[in-house]
């Protein structure tokens, strides 16, 4: 009973539905006479032209085939091959198209890499870690990858580069150039501004610690991301040193300004460079508390200790005084000191 | 005793009394004043030394160390008393006032030491605090040792005179 009453409840609905559904459609495409007396006659196949290889001509072609106008075919551009950013053999020296795509002219991102040698990812990450590097430090790192064993003619080497690219840049910055998986080959340039006064012992430090701690991990990325990280901290250093040379260079000594060749003069020079040592406050702080320190023990030591101006009145026919001590025995060895504290004021005289 | 006594409330002594007890005593006091002829002349020079160095620290004071060998009846304390008042110091500083004494006495017979101090001093002075003062010696006075012994006490006497200063110092405000 309750199966046949769903039956019919299902069928109502679905009869429901199909009415519904039908009422929405837009009308069947009816065929006129015409067409069909065409396909009762056979001049027209239904499906005839999609299954047809022959596109269907327009009505203009047959003129123009008819006046025999040449065609002219015209040599297209290229399309950009794959082998563009193809990479060289891994011991192979840096040649060819490869020089302009590296060297050809200043490199538009921090980082160098028309090789692709890193992936997409390993990109991004260190594009995100040099723009890191740019927001908090004015001197900016240009890294150019290379592989392992490749090799950089010596005419492009970073010195040359930067003498090529850089020049116009008057400002100090760094090029590195990094081969992926061998960090201790980096070859480091700081360039630009004052850095020449930087002492070449601070660079080859910063690169050894560079290389250092990108030895200390093993994938490849890892170590040029560890490379560039210490790189970055490193620089922060060789920044502070720029910076004390800027103000330096923009504040000379008075000692400095007039050349002058008298001894006397020399003399002056010298004792007022002497004075302008920069020292540590902390020497100052110590030297001061020393002297400090000297001049209270003089002083302790030197002082003098004035008693009030109020004497006792005269005693016993005394002038001068009249008081004595406690005395001090020392006939007996049994009798110490706290046992004679007890025997005041027994025996005056 | 009362600080105006004229006479000593036990027995009624006074300084004139004193005089013929101590007439064979040389009233001439140096500075130090070795009668008992215990000290060497280096140790003397050393105690004079101590003498200037304490006269710059204190400029109203003079000090002088005393050796003496007193009989039974005569008493370290009443000599030092007697001498005091009755000697004639030497080479005292300009600045020096003379109620300003400073006076250590050892008597090497009878085997006692004792301080004295003028009326600069007295109205600070206590009998514990200056025995005090004296006791660091005690050890070497056993052994006769007389030249450390004062060394010790002098260090003891100076700090001493220091405290006494600030004392009347307070008293005098």
């Amino acid at each position: 009973m309750m199966n046949s009453l769903l039956r019919f409840l299902v069928g109502l609905v679905l009869s429901t539905m199909s009415l519904v559904m039908a009422a929405k459609l837009p009308p069947l495409p009816v065929w006129n006479e015409a067409d069909k007396a065409r396909i009762k006659e056979g001049e027209l196949v239904v499906g005839g032209g999609l299954l047809t290889t022959e596109a269907p001509k327009p009505a203009g072609d047959d003129t123009a085939q008819a006046q025999g106008v040449e065609v002219i075919i015209e040599a297209v551009e290229a399309k950009p091959s794959l082998d563009e950013y193809k990479q060289l053999e891994a011991n192979s020296v840096i040649s060819g198209v490869h020089l302009e795509r590296y060297f050809g002219k200043k490199p538009e991102a921090h980082l160098v890499d028309p090789q692709q040698m890193l992936s997409m990812q390993e990109r991004i990450d260190l594009k995100y870690a040099l723009d890191m590097h740019m927001e908090e430090s004015e001197l900016p790192i240009y890294v150019y990858l290379f592989d392992l064993a490749q090799k950089v003619p010596d005419d492009y080497s970073p010195k040359k580069v930067y003498d090529a690219v850089f020049k116009e840049n008057k400002d100090p910055l760094v090029i590195v150039y990094y081969f992926i998986g061998a960090p201790e080959r980096s070859d480091f340039l700081l360039a630009g501004g004052v850095s020449d006064r930087v002492p070449e012992w601070q660079v080859k430090e910063l690169l050894w610690n560079a290389a250092h701690k990108a030895r200390e991990q093993s994938d490849v990325f890892d170590q040029l991301d560890g490379f560039v990280g210490q790189l970055s901290m490193r620089l922060f250093w060789v920044e502070e040193i720029l910076r004390e040379m800027i103000v330096d260079s923009a504040n000379p000594p008075v000692g400095q300004q007039a050349p002058s060749h008298s001894q006397a003069d020399k003399l002056a020079g010298m004792l007022g460079s002497a004075g302008e040592i920069e020292l540590p406050m902390l020497v100052y702080w110590i030297s001061g508390g020393v002297l400090l320190i000297g001049v209270g023990g003089v002083w302790l030591v030197r002082r003098k200790l004035y008693f009030p101006e109020s004497p006792s009145p005269c005693r016993l026919g005394g002038q001068i005084g009249a008081m004595s001590g406690g005395v001090l025995s020392y006939r007996n060895r049994h009798q110490p000191p706290s046992m004679q504290r007890e025997q005041f004021r027994k025996d005056f005289f | 005793m009362h600080l105006s006594a004229e006479e000593c409330p036990h027995c009624g002594l006074v300084l004139a009394q004193l005089d013929s007890l101590y007439e064979d005593f040389d009233r001439t006091v140096r500075r130090p004043h070795d009668a008992a002829g215990v000290l060497r002349v280096p140790e003397r020079k050393k105690v004079a030394k101590w003498i200037s160095r304490a006269e710059r620290a204190f400029p109203q004071l003079y000090f002088s160390v005393v050796t003496c060998s007193l009989q039974d009846e005569q008493n370290v304390r009443s000599y030092g008393f007697w001498l005091m008042n009755r000697g004639e110091f030497q080479d005292i500083q300009e600045s020096a006032v003379k109620e300003g004494c400073v006076m250590l006495v050892i008597d090497v017979n009878r085997k006692e030491v004792c301080l004295q101090v003028g009326y600069l001093l007295d109205g600070a002075m206590s009998e514990e605090g200056s025995f005090d003062t004296l006791s660091g010696g005690h050890p070497y006075l056993l052994e006769c040792n007389f030249m450390h012994a004062i060394d010790v006490m002098l260090g003891g006497v100076r700090k001493y005179v220091k405290r006494l200063r600030r004392k009347s110092r307070r008293l005098a405000k």
